[in-house]
C-alpha cells in the first residue's frame, strides 16, 4: 500500500490532476470497561469473542439507552455500531423476559446482514433471545412464530408500513412489550423517504400507546451536518447525542482528482469511466484491494467490464485478479456470493453502485475509488469509509466528473473537508404524505382531532372525510372504506412494480434480475444492450403487460442509451409572482415522458454509431412544478430578443441544465428528484418557459420550495457558470457541447455568456453586474 | 426557507386536483359523493330507520331473532362423531357468519353484522347482531362475544382463516378477549370431499351442487362493504335488507351443509356392490334421496380420509367403498389403516389390488417392506424392488432410496445364501 502511494506521489501526470491530497492521521482507540450491571451471560458471550472492553462510544450509548433516553450515535463505518445498541437491548431483554425490540434497516439486504452479525453476538442461540427477520421474504409458515416469539424483530420501514402496523392486533404481545426501537442508517431518512418515515413512526407510536408501551429510540447515523437534529425530527422527540468515536482507525489519505482537460476551450475532461478504471487497474495490479463506486448501474457494468477486459489481455496465464460488479437488480443469492468473496479475499475488486455504501459487511478494502461525486458529502464519506482496516493505511480517491457539483467539490476542497457538510431534511407536514399516512393511521385505529401523535389534523381529517374514506362519528374519525390503504402508499418510489429479466440464451430460461418499470422503459427497450455482470445481453422483447423482459447473449460492439422526450401540460396555475420584473408561476403539471429513440455508442470510444426506435407507451405523471416565464417585455425576454429560436433554445437549456444541477444543494435532495424541461414557445403560456418540477407523482414540495427560493438558486447557477474555466460553455456548466457549436450569436458572444446574462436578468440587484 | 401555505389551502388544492392514483372500482362509481360529509351522523340517532323486526340493545347495537324449524335429519347425527370435534355434538355448535367493511383483513376492517344460529330444543334459533355505527363497536362486540362463550364449537365457512381472526382482532382493539372456542371450518371439509369434483368450493357453488338450492336475488358478497358505507351516510335500512338476508342465508346454509356432511357417511353404500352397478361417474342420486350429493369415488375417498381424521368408526367402511369404486388414494389409506391395525393379510390384499390398478411404486414398496420385514421373504421383496427400478419411472430424487433398498436386500440375500443357518 505504501509503495502504491509512493508511486502515485512520484507520478507527475497523476499529481497534476490532484486538487487536494489530505492525510488523516491514524487514531488510537479509546476504551472503557464493561458496565457493572452487564449480565454474566452477555459478558461471557463477549469474552468468548475476544471482547474485553468497550469503545467509549459503545459504553456511552449503553449508559444513555439504559437510562431510558433516546440516543443518537454518530460513527463512521466499521466502528462497532451494532454492539453499541445491541448490548443495552440484549441486557434489558435478559432482565425483562417479555421485553421486545424492533430494529429497522432501510433495506432488506442490510437487515439480513445485520441478523447474521447479531446472531454472532447472541452466540447463535446461547442467549435466550430470539432474533428474527420479518420482511417480505419471510415465509408465511414462519410468520406466526416470528410474531409471537421473536424478541428482536428485524425489519424495514416498508414491511412495518404495509405488513405489521395494519395488522397490529396480531402483534399484540409484541407491541405491548416493546422496549426499544432501533433505527439504523437514520441519515438515509431525509427528503421524501424521511418525510414518510416520520409519519410511519407516528403511526408506530400510536399503536404502542394503544397497547400501553413507550419504547425508547436509538438512532445510528453516518456523519452528516445535523445528525441529532435530523434524528430528533424523525422521532419527534428529544435525544442524547453520542458522537465520541472510540474506535481506532488507521491512517487515511483522501485524494480529490480532477481528470485532465481534453479540450481546454470547451472544458471537456477525460471521462470518469476510463479514469476510474485506470486508477482501479493500477491499484489492483499493485495488489491493493479496491472498491469502485459508480453513480449508475450502467456505469457499474461498464467499469467492471473494462477492468476485466484489461486484465484478461494482460494476465492470460495464472495471475488472477477477480473483479465483480455489484448493484441492485442482482438476485440476493448472487449478491451474497460476492459479499462473501470480498470478505474471504477471493474477490480482489468490486465495482458497485451505492448498494454497497451502507453497512453491508464486505470486510476491509484498501482503496475506494469514487467515480463521480455521489451527490452528497455524507455519501462520499460513507463510500470512502468502505476502505480502511484497523492498523493499516487506506486511500480514497474522488474522481470528479464534468458535472457542476463535481467540479464545485474539487474546486472548493474546504467544503468537502470542512466540519459541517450538508444537512438532512424532512417535511412530515407535506400534505400528500401526511394525508396518505393519516389514511393508514385511520385504518389502524380511529383518529381524533386531538390525537396524541398527529397534531393539528382537523382539516386533514375533514378532507379525508370529504373524500369518503373516513367517517366522523361521536368525536372520532373511523376508516370507512373497503380498501387497504397501505397497499396504495409506497414509501420510496412511484412504482411498486418490477420487470423480471429473463435470460433465454440457447434455450435457457433463467431469471437474472429485476428492475422497476420506469427504469426498464429507459434501459430494457427492445433492441437495448443490457449489461449484467459484465455480460453483454441484447433485449429481445420487453413485455410490459406481464412485466417480463427477455434477453439473449449478444456480441454487439456497442451499448445503448435511450433519449427521453418530455412533454408538459399545465393543469392548474396556483400562484404567480414577480422576480426582478420577471414572472414565475407554480401549479400542477402533467408530465409525459416518452422514450422514442436510442443511441448506439461504441464500447471503448463511446462514439455514436447509430440510432434506433423504441415503441413503448409513454409514462404519465401528475406532479407539482414551477415555470419561469419569459413574458414579453420582461428583462429575461430582452436577453432573448435578438436571437432566433434555435439559439434561444440553447440558452434556455443551458440555464435549465445549471438550475437542475445546483437546485439539489438548496432543496436537500438529489438531482433525480427534480425534472426540468425547457420550451422555446410554450403552448400554454405562449412564451418561452423553463419548468422545474418534482420528479415524484403528486409532488413532494421540492419545487414549491424552489418557487420561494428561486433567487438563491438562480444566483448559484449564475455563479457556477461564471466560475467555469471553459471558454464557450462545457458539460460542467451549460451542458452538452456539440449543440453549442450550432449556435449563431451576434457580436461573437457565446451561448455561455448569453446564458449568464439570461440568469442575471432574473436577479434584481445583479442585472448591472453582467459583463 | 420553505413557504408554508396554510394546510387548508394546500388541501383545497389537492381536492381540486387529486393525485392520479388507482382507486378501487366500486358499486357506486356513478353516484356523486354526499354533499355534506357525514350528514346526519353526528347526533345520537333514533334508528327507527331500522325496520321493526329489530330490537335495539344499546345505542348502536341491534338484534333480530328468528325461530326456525329443526333442520335436516338429526336422527343420524349421533351415529358417529363426524363432523363434530371429539366429545361434541350439534347442540354444542354455534353456526355463524360475519359481514365486514372490507375483504383484505387488517385493523381497518370492521365487522358490522354477525349472524349466528344454534339448536334450541325443538327448533333452530337464529340471531343477527347489527352495528349501526362505529362508536358502538365495544358494546356490539360484547354482545357477540356473549353468544360465543355459551358454545363449544364455532361452525363457519372459511372462519378459520378469516372471520375468527377478525372477531378476535376487533375484540382485542376494544380491550376484550374474545372467547376461544373450537373452530369447525366447513370450507376445509367441503374441499376434502368435493374439492376434486366441483370446480369451486365457494359456498354458493356448494349450495347449488350439493344442497340443491339456488338463492333468488342474492347480493354478491363483494358488494356488501359499499352497501354499509352507503347506509352510514343515508341511514336507510332498506339498503341493508339484502345484506341481512345474505347473512341469514349463509348461516342457514351452514346448518344444512353440516347436516348433509353428518349424514354423508351413513349414505355411502357398503363394500363394492351398489355404486359399481350404477356406474359411478360424476354425481349420483342415491336411492330414495332427492339430494344429489356428489358421491363419486373421489368424494368418497375424501370423506373417508376426513372420517379417519375425526376418528369416526365408519371410516374403514367408507374407505372400502371408495377403494372398490376405483380410488387409489382410498386404497393407499386403507392399506395404511390395515397395516397400523396389524391386519397384514388384509393390507396385502389391498396392495395387490392397488398394484393391479396401476399404482405400482406405492404398492410394490409397501409389499416389499412387508415381505422383507414381516415375512422375511427377501427374494420376493428384491423382485418387487427390481421390477420398479427397471420397469417404472422413478422420480430422480427418490431413486437413490430405491437403490439403497435394493442393495440392502441383495446383501441380505447373499448372507442368507452364504450362511443359511444364521437366517432366522
Amino acid at each position: 500500500m505504501k509503495q502504491f502511494l509512493e508511486e502515485l506521489r512520484r507520478d507527475n501526470r497523476f499529481m497534476e490532476n490532484v486538487t487536494r491530497w489530505q492525510t488523516i492521521p491514524a487514531r488510537d482507540g479509546s476504551f472503557l470497561d464493561f458496565p457493572e450491571d452487564l449480565h454474566s451471560d452477555l459478558q461471557s458471550a463477549l469474552e468468548s469473542r475476544g471482547i474485553r472492553s468497550l469503545y467509549s462510544h459503545q459504553r456511552k450509548a449503553y449508559d444513555s439507552l439504559r437510562a431510558g433516553e433516546n440516543t443518537v450515535v454518530v460513527t463512521p463505518t466499521a466502528s462497532g455500531k451494532t454492539l453499541s445498541y445491541s448490548l443495552p437491548v440484549l441486557q434489558t431483554l435478559l432482565e425483562d423476559r417479555d421485553g421486545r425490540a424492533l430494529y429497522l434497516f432501510p433495506t432488506k439486504a442490510l437487515a439480513q446482514d445485520q441478523q447474521a452479525a447479531l446472531g454472532d453476538i447472541v452466540l447463535d442461540g446461547l442467549l435466550p433471545v430470539k432474533i428474527v427477520t420479518y420482511d417480505g421474504d419471510t415465509p408465511g409458515s414462519l410468520r406466526i412464530s416470528a410474531r409471537d416469539t421473536g424478541r428482536i424483530i428485524i425489519s424495514n420501514p416498508d414491511m412495518l408500513h404495509a405488513g405489521i402496523l395494519p395488522n397490529h392486533p396480531k402483534w399484540i404481545r409484541f407491541f405491548s412489550n416493546l422496549r426499544f426501537i432501533v433505527i439504523d442508517e437514520v441519515h438515509i431518512y431525509r427528503g421524501v423517504f424521511g418525510s414518510h418515515m416520520v409519519n410511519l413512526l407516528r403511526r408506530l407510536k400510536r399503536i404502542c400507546r394503544f397497547y400501553g408501551s413507550d419504547p425508547v429510540f436509538f438512532c445510528a447515523s453516518a456523519t452528516i451536518g445535523n445528525p441529532l437534529e435530523l434524528a430528533c425530527s424523525i422521532i419527534e422527540d428529544e435525544a442524547r447525542l453520542v458522537d465520541c468515536n472510540g474506535a481506532p482507525a488507521g491512517e487515511r489519505h483522501v485524494i480529490l482528482y480532477n481528470p485532465p482537460l481534453v479540450d481546454r476551450n470547451q472544458g471537456i475532461r477525460k471521462g470518469i469511466t476510463n479514469e476510474s478504471k485506470d486508477i482501479a487497474l493500477r491499484a489492483l495490479r499493485a495488489g491493493v484491494k479496491t472498491i469502485v463506486f459508480a453513480r449508475s448501474r450502467m456505469r457499474t457494468e461498464l467499469i467492471a467490464g473494462y477492468i476485466n477486459t484489461s486484465l484478461k489481455n494482460r494476465y492470460n496465464q495464472n495471475e488472477h485478479i477477480r473483479v465483480e460488479s455489484y448493484r441492485g437488480g442482482y438476485l440476493p443469492s448472487q449478491r451474497r456470493i460476492i459479499e462473501q468473496g470480498l470478505r474471504e479475499g477471493s474477490i480482489h475488486g468490486v465495482v458497485s453502485t451505492n448498494a454497497l455504501e451502507l453497512g453491508i459487511d464486505i470486510g476491509g478494502l484498501d482503496l475506494s475509488v469514487l467515480a463521480g461525486f455521489p451527490g452528497s458529502i455524507a455519501s462520499a464519506w460513507q463510500q470512502a469509509g468502505r476502505a480502511g482496516r484497523t492498523g493499516s493505511v487506506s486511500v480514497s480517491i474522488l474522481v470528479a466528473s464534468s458535472m457542476p457539483v463535481d467540479q464545485y467539490m474539487v474546486e472548493n476542497p474546504e467544503y468537502f473537508f470542512g466540519q459541517n457538510p450538508e444537512s438532512g431534511w424532512v417535511d412530515p407536514e407535506n400534505p400528500y404524505i401526511l394525508l396518505d399516512h393519516l389514511k393508514c393511521a385511520g385504518f389502524e385505529l380511529p383518529l381524533t382531532e386531538t390525537d396524541e401523535v398527529f397534531e393539528d389534523i382537523r382539516e386533514a381529517l375533514e378532507e379525508l372525510e370529504g373524500e369518503g374514506v373516513l367517517r366522523y362519528s361521536r368525536g372520532k374519525w373511523y376508516w370507512a372504506d373497503r380498501s387497504y390503504p397501505a397497499e396504495q402508499v409506497s414509501l420510496r418510489t412511484s412504482s411498486p412494480e418490477n420487470v423480471v429479466i429473463v435470460d433465454t440464451t440457447e434455450g435457457k430460461n433463467d431469471v437474472i434480475g429485476e428492475m422497476d418499470v420506469p427504469s426498464a422503459k429507459e434501459l430494457l427497450f427492445d433492441g437495448a444492450v443490457y449489461l449484467h455482470q459484465g455480460r453483454r445481453l441484447q433485449v429481445e422483447k420487453l413485455d410490459l403487460e406481464n412485466n417480463r423482459c427477455f434477453v439473449t447473449a449478444g456480441d454487439t460492439n456497442y451499448y445503448t442509451d435511450s433519449l427521453v422526450k418530455r412533454d408538459i401540460k399545465v393543469l392548474s396555475e396556483d400562484e404567480r409572482r414577480q422576480s426582478a420584473g420577471n414572472e414565475l408561476v407554480f401549479g400542477d403539471l402533467l408530465v409525459r415522458s416518452d422514450v422514442a429513440k436510442y443511441k448506439k455508442l461504441r464500447f471503448g470510444t463511446n462514439e455514436n454509431v447509430g440510432y434506433g426506435d423504441i415503441f413503448l407507451p409513454e409514462e404519465q405523471m401528475h406532479t407539482r412544478g414551477l415555470g419561469l416565464l419569459v413574458s414579453a417585455g420582461s428583462p429575461a425576454a430582452a436577453v432573448l430578443a435578438d436571437v432566433d429560436a434555435v439559439t434561444a433554445g440553447l440558452v434556455l437549456s443551458g440555464a435549465g441544465n445549471l438550475i437542475r444541477q445546483v437546485a439539489p444543494v438548496f432543496l436537500l435532495c438529489v438531482a433525480r428528484d427534480l425534472g426540468i424541461a425547457e420550451r422555446v414557445r410554450d403552448p400554454h403560456y405562449g412564451v418561452p418557459v423553463i419548468y422545474l418540477f418534482d420528479n415524484h407523482p403528486g409532488g413532494v414540495g421540492l419545487s414549491e420550495g424552489a418557487f420561494e427560493d428561486i433567487a438563491r438558486i438562480l444566483r448559484a447557477a449564475g455563479d457556477r457558470v461564471k466560475a467555469c474555466g471553459c471558454s464557450g460553455g462545457c458539460p460542467s456548466c451549460i451542458g452538452p457541447v456539440e449543440r453549442v457549436e450550432n449556435a449563431e450569436l451576434p457580436q461573437a458572444e457565446s451561448i455561455k455568456e448569453r446564458t449568464i446574462r439570461f440568469l442575471d436578468s432574473w436577479l434584481a440587484d445583479e442585472k448591472t453586474d453582467s459583463s | 426557507m420553505k413557504r408554508r401555505t396554510a394546510l387548508k389551502q394546500r388541501l383545497e388544492h389537492i381536492r381540486r386536483h387529486p393525485p392520479s392514483r388507482k382507486h378501487f372500482p366500486n358499486e357506486d362509481a356513478g353516484l356523486t359523493p354526499p354533499e355534506k360529509p357525514g350528514k346526519g351522523a353526528r347526533d345520537s340517532e333514533d334508528l327507527s330507520v331500522i325496520s321493526s323486526q329489530w330490537q335495539r340493545l344499546t345505542e348502536y347495537t341491534y338484534r333480530r331473532i328468528e325461530k326456525l324449524p329443526y333442520p335436516g335429519d338429526f336422527g343420524q347425527w349421533n351415529e358417529g362423531s363426524f363432523p363434530f370435534p371429539e366429545g361434541t355434538g350439534p347442540e354444542d355448535c354455534i353456526f355463524y357468519d360475519t359481514e365486514t367493511t372490507g375483504l383484505s383483513g387488517g385493523a381497518g376492517t370492521l365487522v358490522f353484522l354477525v349472524g349466528a344460529a344454534w339448536i334450541e330444543k325443538d327448533h333452530l334459533r337464529l340471531e343477527q347482531y347489527f352495528l349501526s355505527d362505529f362508536p358502538g363497536e365495544g358494546e356490539f362486540m360484547e354482545a357477540v362475544a356473549g353468544l360465543f362463550s355459551q358454545k363449544k364449537v364455532a361452525v363457519s365457512y372459511n372462519g378459520k382463516s378469516y372471520d375468527s381472526h377478525l372477531l378476535r382482532g376487533r375484540a382485542l382493539m376494544q380491550g376484550m378477549v374474545f372467547p376461544l372456542i373450537q373452530e369447525l371450518d366447513l370450507l376445509y371439509l367441503s374441499r376434502r370431499v368435493w374439492g376434486k369434483t366441483l370446480d369451486s368450493c365457494s359456498l354458493k357453488n356448494i349450495e347449488e351442487k350439493v344442497l340443491d338450492m339456488v338463492r333468488g336475488d342474492d347480493l354478491p358478497g363483494s358488494l356488501v362493504p359499499e352497501r354499509y358505507f352507503r347506509f352510514l351516510e343515508e341511514r336507510d335500512s332498506e339498503l341493508l335488507e339484502p345484506v341481512f338476508r345474505h347473512n341469514r342465508d349463509d348461516v342457514l346454509s351452514l346448518v344444512s351443509l353440516t347436516s348433509v356432511l353428518a349424514e354423508l357417511p351413513g349414505r355411502v353404500p357398503s363394500g363394492a356392490d351398489p355404486l359399481q352397478q350404477e356406474g359411478i361417474k360424476g354425481r349420483v342420486v342415491l336411492k330414495g334421496d332427492k339430494v344429489p350429493y356428489g358421491m363419486d369415488p373421489k368424494a368418497i375417498a375424501g370423506l373417508a380420509a376426513l372420517l379417519g381424521r375425526f376418528k369416526d368408526p365408519r371410516s374403514a367402511a367408507v374407505l372400502e367403498t371408495a377403494f372398490h369404486a376405483g380410488s387409489v388414494e382410498a386404497g393407499r389409506a386403507l392399506g395404511r389403516m390395515h397395516r397400523i391395525d396389524r391386519r397384514y393379510e388384509s393390507a396385502e390384499a389391498v396392495w395387490r389390488r392397488l398394484e393391479k390398478m396401476g399404482d405400482y411404486l406405492h404398492a410394490r414398496l409397501e409389499l416389499a417392506k412387508y415381505y422383507e420385514h414381516r415375512l422375511k421373504d427377501i427374494g420376493r421383496a428384491l423382485e418387487l424392488v427390481e421390477a420398479c427400478l427397471y420397469g417404472c419411472e422413478i422420480d430422480p430424487k427418490k431413486r437413490p432410496s430405491w437403490i439403497y433398498r435394493r442393495n440392502r436386500l441383495q446383501r441380505k440375500l447373499k448372507s442368507k445364501i452364504g450362511n443359511p443357518e444364521s437366517g432366522s
